[in-house]
C-alpha cells in the first residue's frame, strides 16, 4: 500500500503528456518567459480536432527569450537528442526538441512557427495578445485561442500537405472551423492572418471555411520558400535541400531523406488503416516517381539563380 | 499526527483508469508520482475532513482482513506528505452540521 516514485519508463504517454505540458508552463511562468502550449489536447477542447494522442509537448516561446528558455530546460535535464531528425527538412530550425531521460516525451520548444512569415516577435505578440486559458493536468496553461490556434493548426496541416496528417486531418479542420468561430471569428482570422503574414500561405484555407480574403506583405524569398517547401512535391524540397549539402553530403543525406525513423513515418506519413512497413514504402515510391520533376524544378531554380547573377 | 490530511496546491494530475499520475509543481526537480490500488483509495479520502486513524478505520471497516492495514496506511501518507502531495491541517475541515 505505498505511492510509487516513478521515473519516464513507467508512465503511459498521455499522463507524461499532460503532467510535463503543466511542468513546462509553469517553468516558462516562474522565469517570467511567455509561453503558449500549442496544438495537443487544447485543439480538441476548442472544437477544432477530434481526439489525438499527441506523443510530445509543443511549446511557442517568446522568441527573444528562446534560448534563455532552452538552456534553462537543459539545466532541468531536458536536453537535443543526438542525431535528431533524420529528414533533411530545411525548415527543421523552427524549434528545438529536447527530451529528458526520466520521462519518455519530448518537448518541441518553438521560437517561430513555418507558414507565419512576418518578424517573428511580431507574430508571437499577436498570437499572445490573443491567448486563453485551459486546464491541462488540473493546472491553467496559456494557449492560443481558438482563432490563433486555427490558423496555427491549418498552416501545420499545410506544411506536408500530401502527407498522412493532411489528407487526415486537413479537411477535417476545415470543417469545422465555420462552426467553431462563426462570422465574427472568421473575420478575425482573416485579420491576424493578415497582421502574421499569413494571408497567402493560407489563403486557399481561407477561402475553404468562408473567411473574407486577407492581405499582407511579406518577403518574395520567405513566401518562395514556403511554396517549395508545400506546393511544390515534398521530393522537390529535399533535392534542393540536398543539393545545397557539399556533394560528399549527399549520399548520407539521401539515405537519411529515403529511410526516415519508423517514428517519423509514423507521425507525418501513415494513413488510416496502413502500417508503418505500408506507408515508408507509398513514400518511396511517390517520391521516385517525383524525382525528375524535382531535378527540373532544381535546374530551372539554378538558370534563374545565373540569369539574376548576370542581370542584376 | 492527529490532524487531518488535505492535498496540496500545484499538483498536477492525470486521471486514468484505475491510477493517478501526480506532479509536485512546486518541486520542480521531483520525479512524477503514479498512485495505483490502495493507495489510489487513501490519496481519494484526503480531502481536508479526515484524520489518519480516522482513513485507518473507515479502510478497516471496508477491509477487514487486510494485514498490517494502519502500518500501511501510515507508511503510504507519510510518503505521499513527503513527496509534497498532500499536506497536515491543524484541524479537520468539518462539514458544517445542518442548524437544528
Amino acid at each position: 500500500m505505498t505511492a510509487e516514485r516513478l521515473v519516464g519508463p513507467i508512465l503511459q504517454i498521455n499522463e507524461a503528456v499532460g503532467l510535463v505540458t503543466a511542468w513546462a508552463d509553469r517553468f516558462a511562468q516562474d522565469l517570467g518567459v511567455r509561453t503558449l502550449v500549442i496544438k495537443g489536447e487544447t485543439l480538441e477542447r476548442q472544437g477544432l480536432r477530434d481526439h489525438h494522442a499527441s506523443v510530445d509537448v509543443d511549446l511557442w516561446v517568446d522568441p527573444s527569450r528562446f534560448d534563455e528558455f532552452v538552456g534553462a530546460l537543459g539545466s532541468m535535464g531536458w536536453h537535443a537528442p543526438i542525431g535528431q531528425s533524420a529528414e533533411p527538412d530545411p525548415d527543421s530550425k523552427h524549434s528545438a526538441t529536447v527530451y529528458h531521460e526520466m520521462w519518455p516525451i519530448t518537448i518541441d520548444v518553438h521560437h517561430r512557427f513555418p507558414g507565419f512569415l512576418a518578424d517573428p516577435q511580431t507574430v508571437f505578440d499577436a498570437l499572445w495578445e490573443r491567448r486563453t486559458s485551459t486546464t491541462i493536468a488540473a493546472i491553467e496553461v496559456a494557449a492560443p485561442d481558438a482563432v490563433g490556434h486555427t490558423a496555427i493548426a491549418a498552416l501545420h496541416y499545410l506544411r506536408r500537405p500530401d502527407g498522412g496528417l493532411a489528407m487526415g486531418s486537413l479537411p477535417g479542420l476545415e470543417q469545422r472551423v465555420p462552426h467553431v468561430l462563426g462570422r465574427d471569428g472568421l473575420a478575425e482570422l482573416s485579420s491576424l492572418a493578415g497582421r502574421v503574414g499569413a494571408a497567402t500561405t493560407l489563403a486557399d484555407f481561407l477561402t475553404s471555411v468562408g473567411a473574407p480574403p486577407a492581405t499582407d506583405h511579406v518577403d518574395a524569398e520567405a513566401l518562395r520558400a514556403w511554396e517549395v517547401r508545400t506546393r511544390a512535391p515534398l521530393s522537390t524540397s529535399w533535392v534542393v535541400s540536398i543539393a545545397e549539402q557539399p556533394f560528399w553530403a549527399w549520399p548520407r543525406a539521401v539515405w537519411r531523406a529515403t529511410m526516415l525513423p519508423d517514428a517519423d513515418i509514423a507521425q507525418h506519413h501513415v494513413l488510416p488503416g496502413e502500417s508503418i512497413r505500408q506507408a515508408r514504402w507509398r513514400r518511396i515510391r511517390r517520391g521516385l516517381a517525383r524525382v525528375p520533376g524535382a531535378l527540373g524544378y532544381l535546374v530551372r531554380r539554378r538558370l534563374r539563380a545565373a540569369r539574376g547573377r548576370r542581370n542584376p | 499526527m492527529s490532524g487531518a490530511w488535505i492535498p496540496a496546491p500545484d499538483i498536477a494530475r492525470v486521471e486514468g483508469e484505475r491510477r493517478r499520475a501526480l506532479l509536485n509543481l512546486a518541486r520542480m526537480t521531483q520525479p512524477a508520482v503514479l498512485l495505483e490500488g490502495a493507495a489510489l483509495l487513501i490519496h481519494d479520502m484526503v480531502d481536508g475532513s479526515l484524520t489518519t486513524d480516522e482513513i485507518i478505520g473507515e479502510l478497516r471497516a471496508e477491509f477487514p482482513d487486510v494485514p498490517y492495514l494502519p502500518e500501511q496506511v501510515r507508511e503510504c501518507l507519510d510518503q505521499l506528505a513527503a513527496a509534497g502531495i498532500i499536506t497536515a491541517l491543524r484541524t479537520p475541515h468539518r462539514p458544517e452540521s445542518p442548524a437544528p
